[in-house]
């Protein structure tokens, strides 16, 4: 059974140990000559300004995009047991996804139509 | 201990007992930290921790769709959303520990109570009782099984969540979105307005500094002397900067008739304006 987890397992150590890598041979092999620029914080050229007190909020228009995301990371969720299943639900399973996610899509066009998308 | 005989009495294996504990470990040590932590940023990536090992902790049970979920739903999902409403409240907001309702204490300990007995039961419930019973609904063949379900079985309560994300999405749009009320302008627009401003001609460019940032280098005037209209009026205010600008409505010394005159869109050179 856990047999299964030996990829992932695989690929998560070998993910570790090139970041791991990469740290250590940067520190040990790269050229150190700094000055007072390279040590500044790079904001595209700017000096970057002091942080606001109280950290500086976000705007609030940033709620519905994570919203959206979250709305279509559960339609992934239930993408993935039916792309398993998919040759023996047939052409049922196919028409009862397109459904769905025409259904979600409706919140999507919504969202697009009132403008919920429009940055500025 | 109880709970480690459970898991190893429902996956043979040592690899999963082994598995269970490490990952009890962590998630333990997590969750300490997550509560214990004063910042609510810490707190968070404490979150997606536990959540993390319990998605380990699924995948080890045998329920790997649950595990998939756990990770892409929860740790990326819902985390990513709670990380966002932080923003939007403000990364170092902190609550105020002075009691506001009366006796909310008491009850939030008598309710901490109750929830200790009831997982104390649970816990021993499934201690005693049998764990999850090993079946074909449980390892390799999981996703499949509930695939079948969702599918045949269960099809309508799984076109209902869609209804549900789209009151998700109106629930949001009603929150979040702000109507515009006048209507955008357009590039034309902001032409003319610039045209009709007191710069038509784009402002004087920073001057160029090897060791410093250029951007707080004034541009040099035909006559040699600094222009302050090149320098954004926050960096000039900052300690050591070249030059000095009383305030952000600095009169220009490029159009000489209009003194204090400080409406035009580009008077002040747009801080954000001025990134790639």
């Amino acid at each position: 059974m856990l047999t299964l987890y030996v990829p992932i397992l695989m690929l998560a150590a070998l993910a570790a140990l090139f970041a791991g890598f990469s740290l250590v041979m940067g520190a040990l092999a790269g050229p150190k000559r700094w000055n007072r620029a390279k040590l500044q914080a790079y904001e595209s050229g700017i000096e970057p300004t002091p942080q606001p007190s109280g950290g500086g909020r976000f705007p609030v228009k940033y709620y519905l995009t994570a919203m959206l995301f979250i709305l279509f990371d559960i339609e992934i969720i239930f993408l993935y047991p039916w792309a398993v299943t998919f040759r023996s639900l047939g052409v049922f399973g196919l028409v009862e996804m397109v459904l769905f996610i025409v259904t979600v899509l409706v919140a999507y066009a919504y969202v697009w139509r009132r403008g919920g998308l429009e940055w500025d | 201990m109880n709970a480690a005989h459970v898991l190893a009495a429902s996956t043979v294996g040592a690899g999963a007992v082994v598995a269970f504990w490490i990952l009890a470990v962590i998630s333990v040590a997590a969750a300490l930290g997550l509560v214990l932590a004063p910042r609510a940023v810490h707190g968070a990536v404490l979150l997606a921790v536990v959540m993390l090992s319990l998605a380990v902790l699924y995948g080890v049970a045998g329920a790997p769709f649950l595990a998939f979920v756990q990770i892409i739903v929860y740790t990326g999902a819902v985390l990513m959303l709670f990380l966002f409403v932080l923003m939007i409240v403000g990364v170092s907001a902190a609550d105020s520990m002075r009691e506001t309702i009366r006796g909310q204490r008491l009850a939030a300990g008598l309710a901490g109570i109750g929830l200790l007995v009831l997982l104390a039961l649970v816990v021993g419930h499934a201690a005693i009782g049998p764990a999850a019973p090993a079946g074909s609904n449980y390892g390799v063949l999981n996703v499949q099984r509930l695939a079948q379900l969702i599918f045949t079985r269960y099809v309508f309560p799984f076109e209902l969540t869609s209804a549900l994300l789209i009151t998700a999405a109106l629930g949001a749009m009603v929150l979040a979105h702000r109507e515009r009320t006048s209507p955008k302008p357009s590039q034309r627009d902001l032409a003319r307005q610039r045209v009709r401003g007191d710069h038509p001609a784009p402002l004087p460019g920073p001057g160029v500094y090897a060791r410093g940032d250029a951007a707080d280098m004034p541009a040099l005037l035909p006559d040699g002397t600094p222009s302050p209209l090149s320098l954004n009026p926050v960096m000039a205010r900052r300690r050591g900067s070249a030059i000095r600008v009383p305030g952000p409505g600095v009169p220009a010394p490029l159009p000489p008739g209009e003194p204090g005159k400080d409406g035009g869109p580009d008077a002040e050179p747009d801080r954000e304006g001025a990134h790639p």
